[in-house]
């Protein structure tokens, strides 16, 4: 996807308040703060991310072509927000052999049918709990598939990685996630 | 990867693995959709597999609004008013890290605590209980320690200043400009806004210079107080608070009560 600046004026009027960018960037917030929560796992840090994705996208609304996807652009700032202030604290992501961290979680999972496992009572907070605890990379890729409905190239374009790759990330990823929720359910039993 | 059983895949295995996602999101090409469907046929490692992906896949969009968390009231308020403030913001003469929201919340833990103690001598150590008495306190105190430290050289643009506010805590606040009413105050001249935190919650703290001295005019985005002007003097402050429409505003003033009168009649006219 590529976002061309257009010849203004394009972004929003002097108010903001009625323009139709801003309408549709501001109904977004709900997803935006969802995912930022997934990626900081902090209220606080979580905030701060949405409210510097929406001054910059703001501030940006010249850059957006109209016609093309407002909330995929607008993801596309989150993550490139959240990556900086990663780079600017100082905690990069750890990188995690995913197949051994599969592996490692798919031993003592029960043999059985996986649609009915996880349709017994999985709880959200287990579902969220087991989110949670997915290497970033996985948790990121899992989320904008499963839950923000994104395409791949969509998802490719917000982080910065090629198609297959995503597409490795989200496979691999749920499969980590049934390999949690399995135990959850196996615990709980 | 192995199978379920333990034993290693199969090289055509290998191939389909990495293709289960797309094939399952409806994103692999027909070509790939139909070598998978072959494969998925005679391979119960892959059909488990794609079985578990589809699975996790399946409860997520099941329970996806479960899993999202809304943005607070506060944070949509905030976002939307930047959309009012941008342009303006961009041609401000702000830096960067003047309008970066994130830096609002790192000094907010200062600002209560500072009001925490503020409240805690307004109560305890000097036995003040009645509300006038103790805004009055706090107020005269930051008026003080913001006079001594926070008073920035030169006049602030009323324009940008309130955009900046908005855009900030969220609510609207109406500085006079050279253009509108009341008109000018001789000798009056705004310096800056800042945020305060007493005990009835956030104010703008509006500094200005009036005839050389300090002047701390606080808005309160809500009534806290009656109408009729209140007096109180303090530290040899003189302060004087009501309550106008949805607002209470608070003068506080080095000067003597006779000099306040015309900022009374200004602030109850501009009603910011």
């Amino acid at each position: 996807m590529v976002f061309r600046r257009r010849s203004p004026p394009s972004g929003p009027d002097a108010s903001g308040a009625d323009d139709p960018f801003t309408t549709e960037a501001l109904s977004y917030v709900d997803s935006l703060y969802g995912t930022a929560l997934r990626l900081t796992r902090r209220a606080p840090d979580a905030e701060d991310l949405v409210q510097d994705t929406y001054l910059k996208a703001f501030r940006a609304s010249g850059q957006f072509q109209r016609g093309t996807n407002l909330k995929a652009w607008l993801f596309t700032i989150l993550h490139n927000t959240f990556r900086n202030m990663r780079r600017h604290d100082g905690r990069n992501p750890i990188d995690v052999d995913s197949e051994v961290v599969e592996q490692a979680e798919a031993v003592g999972v029960q043999q059985q049918n996986p649609e009915q496992l996880l349709a017994r009572a999985t709880l959200d907070t287990d579902l969220q709990a087991a989110l949670d605890g997915l290497p970033e990379a996985f948790r990121q890729a899992v989320w904008l598939r499963d839950v923000e409905e994104f395409t791949y190239a969509e998802i490719a374009e917000m982080i910065g990685s090629p198609i297959g790759t995503v597409m490795s990330r989200i496979s691999r990823g749920r499969r980590m996630l049934f390999n949690r929720l399995s135990k959850v359910k196996a615990g709980a039993a | 990867m192995t199978g379920t059983g333990g034993e290693p895949l199969r090289s055509e295995c290998h191939q389909c693995e990495p293709l289960l996602a797309s094939y399952l999101d409806g994103e692999a090409p027909a070509g790939d959709r139909a070598r998978i469907e072959t494969h998925i046929q005679s391979c119960a490692c892959c059909r488990d597999c794609l079985a578990r992906e589809r699975a996790v896949h399946e409860a997520l969009r099941a329970r996806r609004s479960g899993l999202r968390t809304c943005a607070s009231d506060r944070l949509k308020a905030r976002c939307a008013a930047y959309a009012a403030r941008t342009p303006a913001a961009s041609a401000s003469n702000l830096s960067p890290a003047a309008v970066r929201p994130s830096a609002i919340r790192r000094w907010a833990p200062m600002s209560v605590a500072a009001a925490l103690v503020l409240a805690v001598a307004a109560v305890f150590g000097l036995g003040l209980t009645q509300p006038a008495q103790a805004l009055a306190l706090q107020t005269t105190a930051d008026h003080v320690k913001c006079s001594r430290f926070n008073v920035p050289e030169g006049a602030a643009d009323p324009v940008s200043t309130a955009q900046q506010w908005q855009a900030r805590l969220g609510w609207p606040l109406h500085l006079p400009t050279s253009a509108s009413e009341p008109p000018a105050e001789p000798g009056l001249q705004l310096r800056t806004v800042r945020r305060c935190a007493v005990t009835d919650g956030l104010v703008a703290h509006l500094l200005y210079s009036y005839q050389g001295e300090p002047l701390s005019v606080y808005v309160l985005p809500k009534r806290t107080l009656v109408d009729e002007a209140q007096f109180v003097r303090r530290f040899k402050h003189e302060t004087v608070m009501w309550s106008q429409g949805d607002r209470t505003y608070i003068i506080v003033s080095s000067g003597k009560r006779d000099g306040l009168g015309r900022m009374i009649a200004y602030v109850r006219a501009a009603a910011y």
